[in-house]
This record gives C-alpha cells, structure tokens and sequence, in this order.
C-alpha cells in the first residue's frame, strides 16, 4: 500500500511492515538531542526513573546553545551538573562552549541526522533537521529523559499534509519570505499534529540552508514534523558530514494525505510578521515604517551563512542608524568561520554591529539582548509572541535577513530595495 | 474530581506567556507556579483557588517545548486546563506531567470567568454547574490514557524498565 514518508520512517523504527494515521507506536530512536539550559531536568527526570545508562552515548547529543558561555552563576551552575553527566555515561556528542552553534544547526553539521532518520529532542524546533529529509519531532523533558532510558518513545503517527511551492520569487525575497508567506496561509494551528512535506520546484532549486530556513518555521503553523524531499543537493551536502549509510525516504505519489497546498511564489514581496505572532506577515511596505530600536540576524531560522551573505550584501558600505542597535550572531562556529573568510563579518563591524558568539543570542528572551519595556525589535527568528524576546511590554516583528539588514540602516521598518537597491543577479539565496 | 471556578483566556496563548523565558532556569516549583501566566495575566496565581480551571481558545500552548509551562500551571493550583484546541508539544507535556486536559471547543467557548466547573478527566465529562450544560470530550487513545491513570509518564516508564516502552504484539 502507498505510503507517506512519516509513515515509512515510523513503520521502519518502529519494526512493522506498514502503520497508518492515528496509530500510536513504540519506535526506536537515532539520536535524543538537547539544549543545555534544559538538559539538568531532564538529568534529573532519568534519575528519578532509576535509570543508569542511557540507551547508547553514542546517540545522545547535548549542545550549549541557549544560554553559554554562561549567562548567569546558576547556567554555569547547570552546565557543571550536565558536563558531569556526560563524562559518566561517556556520552560523545557533548557540544560545549567554542564548539557550539544553535542546536539544530550544530546537530546537521555534525553529521548527526540523515535522511530517513528519527530523532527526538527537547526543543520547539527540533524538525529543523527536516531540511535534510530526518524525521526529527520535539517534546518536553520528561520524554526526553524517558527517551534517554530507553531508545525509544511513544508516538502517534500523524495525518500528512503536501504542501507543493512552485516559482522564483524575485528580488529579495528568500526563503524565510516564503515561510512567512506559508505561515499566514496556513494559520498558527494550520498543520497541529501533522506532519507537513514539502515538495515543488522552489525547494528543488534551493540550497540547504534555505531548506532548513522552510523546515525550521514549520513548527509556527504547528506542525508535529516535516520535511523537504531529499536529493542530490542533500546528497552533496551530507557528504563528508555523514558515513553512515542513509536511503532517500519519501512518500510514494499516490499515498493519501489529509490536505494537499499547492503555492506559487513567483510574485513574492518580502514579508514581514507583525506582533505577536509568525502569522501575521504583511508586505514590508505595509508593515508601517516603525522606529526599530534593536534589530537581531541569527538563529536556527536564520543564521546561516546564506542568510548572512544576504544582509552584508544590504549593509556592505552603510552603517546602522545611530538610534538603532544590529546584533548579528552567526549560528554557528563553522558558519562565524566561513563569514570571516568571506569579509562578512567585517562588514557587520563596519557598519556597526556587534557580531555575537554562535548560539541562540536574545532569541527566547535569555540573555545578550533582550528588549525593554516598549521598545520595538525586528528579528530574523521564528516566532515573535508577547515578550518572547524580552519585556512583555516590547513589540517584536519577524523577517528574513534582507528586511532586517535594510531595517537596521534605515532605523525603521525599510524594504531591502529602498535602502540598498534591486536585489544581486544571484538572488537573495 | 476536579471542581473549581474558571478563568478564560484567549487563542493561541504561548508558552513565552505562560511562563517566560526568564523563568526556564528556576528549580523551586513553588517559584514557577508564582510566575504562570505572568506574560498574559500577571498576578494571575495569587487569586486563583487550587483546582480552579484554565479555559483556552484555540491551539493553546503554542511556542516553545518548555516542559515548565504545564509545571507551572500545575504548581500555580490549576486542577486542569480546558481548550477549544492545544498546541502539540504543550498537550503531550501535559500528559507527561499528570496535568489534565480537556479538548473541548463547545465547552471552551461558553465558558465564562468563574463558572463553576465540575470536571472528571476519567471519563472525560465537563459539567458546567452555573450553565447546567455537560460536555463529554473524545477519548484519548488507549496508550495516552494509560499514562494519564498513572498520574504522567514518569511512573509509567519506570514500570517498563528493562521492556520496550510500549508493549509490542504479542507481548503478554
């Protein structure tokens, strides 16, 4: 019978033939993944259990992203009791301060997820790794630990929903503008407890790190998972990270969904979200023209090195505007690395940036750079609910690179057009 | 049973609201329970009495995984939360960390702030006491239930151990 991806990669882990919508399986684990910030409840969940060894240290990774180098005596405190746990379990994947990127970012570029592969992880956005054809779901700290236990975890297994993106969107609009553009589609609980596929010739024709971009803000339309169809592109990019062997997964054509999408981009606008939430994308020449007080370019959504190309090519011979503040954190170190090869880096400082270590940076509201009672901030993460990235009373607004970047000169609310003109011959990636 | 009054909040309530970033690092479950709520109610646990309910529109708890969101509900003395839908991750945590919830649109949208509500997560029924109205939710699936009779997963878990998590065919 016609089987969709989830259904293939759970009916594998979980030892059975076939599985359907809605049936809840025991399926065995590739890889249990966290944050640090996180990682001492689950710790301390897995003693309470009265588990001793964790299924296999080779299939656990922990990654100091949320709030390292620490922010505070007590996340210095947390990484003691997690770097502890690591050394007695021997547990490999340890990815501390230096070594460390965003989570999801850190976690591909390790070579820890290949497509077809199942991987469960403490954290919202742990179906980033879709881009790269895994099947990766989040959860909380209890399954976590749970998971650590045993290898393994209960899942239900979801209804898909096919969203097929056709075009090229021209000028500057990139793939977080698609994503936005898919968000407001769909709604905030557009795809709860489905797994969302994507498909067409716009995700064909991307890079990797575009289709991590799309995968990443999956979880804003609620989606349980997702992915992008793997080929040679994430066959070229998994070389060299991944020896294992590893099988393209994908639904056969005729296997039933539960909605099917299909979107044409070829007339995008960039978009932005306005507060407070991911859905609420507009144009950005009807996003209002605000003073923006702070701008920030990272993250697992957008903090890669295509994201950065895009906003040095918007600041490259500008400088921010003198009331505005630009954080630019690059997701990663080999990401930082690449950026500084390329000149990018210098042109952030140039333009007067600061250029922060790879991890999380304000994101979730934890530390360098939070927001004030009734500032405004435009970010390039993924979400933007009331006070996610600091004050209750701030206003957050969510776009791609090139709206925050031209933002950051403008001091305002600006389109990457107005301030640095059409977009490059090679796209805004 | 639970039996409380409740308190109405809108859709698509995050858990950056429920409980703050800020927070995530407490350990003190007292010290999370007085911080729930605080980015959408402020000052919301001090009046609330325990087994009071939480009434939420749709796709409630969207946002991040933080596990100590339901905690903190739970510790605030929420008795069980009601909504006309529930984000994924916010729902299975709940379940993890024997909060009970309810999947209820029809009882979510006549809910209003102190009804009182009589509430039997075992069988799923949701009486509305001031409106005289009874709402029977759909049965969680069978596994789901079973971590849910043992008060979350922890002591379901631990009753596996050295088993697979979930009983395979033909498991006796």
């Amino acid at each position: 019978m016609a089987q969709t991806f989830v259904e293939k990669v759970l009916a594998a882990h979980a030892g059975v033939d076939a599985v359907a919508p809605g049936e809840i399986v025991g399926a065995r684990l590739d890889m249990v993944v966290s944050d640090e910030l996180s990682f001492p409840e689950v710790v301390e969940h897995f003693r309470e259990l009265g588990a001793e060894r964790v299924f296999d240290p080779a299939r656990v990774c922990v990654i100091a992203d949320h709030e390292s180098p620490a922010r505070t005596i007590e996340a210095a405190d947390r990484m003691v009791v997690t770097r502890a746990f690591c050394r007695e379990q021997g547990i490999e994947h340890l990815v501390d301060v230096g070594q460390a990127g965003v989570m999801h970012v850190t976690l591909a570029e390790r070579g820890l997820v290949a497509p077809g592969e199942l991987i469960l992880g403490y954290d919202s956005h742990m179906l980033t790794a879709g881009g790269a054809g895994a099947l990766a779901v989040g959860v909380g700290a209890t399954d976590a630990a749970v998971a650590l236990a045993f290898g393994e975890a209960w899942l239900r297994v979801p209804e898909t929903v096919r969203v097929t993106i056709e075009g090229t969107p021209p000028g500057w609009a990139g793939p977080k503008d698609v994503a936005l553009l898919l968000c407001r589609q769909l709604g905030q609980d557009g795809c709860v407890y489905r797994a969302v596929e994507i498909d067409g010739s716009y995700p064909a024709a991307l890079g990797m790190d575009g289709r991590f971009t799309l995968a990443n803000m999956a979880i804003e339309v609620g989606a349980k998972t997702v992915a992008v169809r793997p080929d040679e592109t994430t066959a070229a990019w998994l070389a060299g990270r991944v020896e294992r062997d590893w099988q393209p997964v994908w639904s056969d054509p005729d296997a039933p969904v539960a909605a099917e999408h299909v979107v044409d981009v070829s007339g995008l606008d960039p978009l932005v979200a306005l507060p407070h939430a991911p859905d609420l994308g507009v144009p950005v020449g009807e996003a209002g023209g605000d003073h923006v007080d702070q701008v920030f370019i990272g993250t697992c959504t957008n903090g890669r090195l295509d994201d950065l190309r895009v906003a040095a090519s918007v600041l490259r011979g500008r400088t921010v505007h003198p009331r505005t503040r630009l954080l630019v954190v690059p997701a990663s170190p080999e990401i930082f690395k690449a950026a500084l090869a390329e000149g990018l880096i210098a042109t952030f400082l140039e333009a007067g940036a600061v250029v922060g270590p790879p991890g999380c940076g304000p994101c979730a509201g934890l530390h360098m750079g939070v927001l004030a009672d009734g500032e405004v901030g435009i970010a390039t993460s993924s979400r933007n609910f009331p006070g996610r990235m600091g004050s209750r009373d701030s206003r957050l607004l969510v776009a791609g690179p090139a709206v925050a970047a031209a933002s950051a000169v403008a001091g305002r609310v600006a389109s990457p057009e107005e301030i640095a003109g059409p977009a490059p011959a090679d796209g805004a990636s | 049973m639970i039996d409380g009054a409740a308190w109405i909040l809108g859709d698509n309530v995050s858990t950056d609201e429920i409980l703050p970033g800020r927070y995530m690092g407490l350990t003190d479950l007292a010290a999370l329970g007085r911080h729930a709520l605080e980015g959408v109610v402020p000052g919301l646990p001090a009046r609330i009495a325990p087994g009071d309910v939480l009434v939420g529109g749709r796709n409630f708890g969207t946002g991040s995984s933080r596990e100590q969101a339901p905690v903190a509900l739970r510790e605030a003395g929420f008795g069980a939360i009601v909504a006309a839908s529930f984000a994924r991750i916010f729902f299975r945590n709940c379940l993890n960390v024997g909060l009970p919830v309810l999947w209820s649109p029809t009882a979510a949208a006549e809910a209003r702030e102190g009804d009182r509500l009589l509430i039997d997560p075992a069988s799923g029924t949701i009486r509305n006491v001031t409106r005289g109205t009874e709402h029977v939710v759909p049965p969680l699936p069978a596994f789901a239930q079973a971590i849910v009779a043992g008060g979350g997963l922890m002591p379901y878990a631990r009753a596996r151990l050295g088993r697979t998590l979930v009983p395979r065919a033909g498991e006796s």
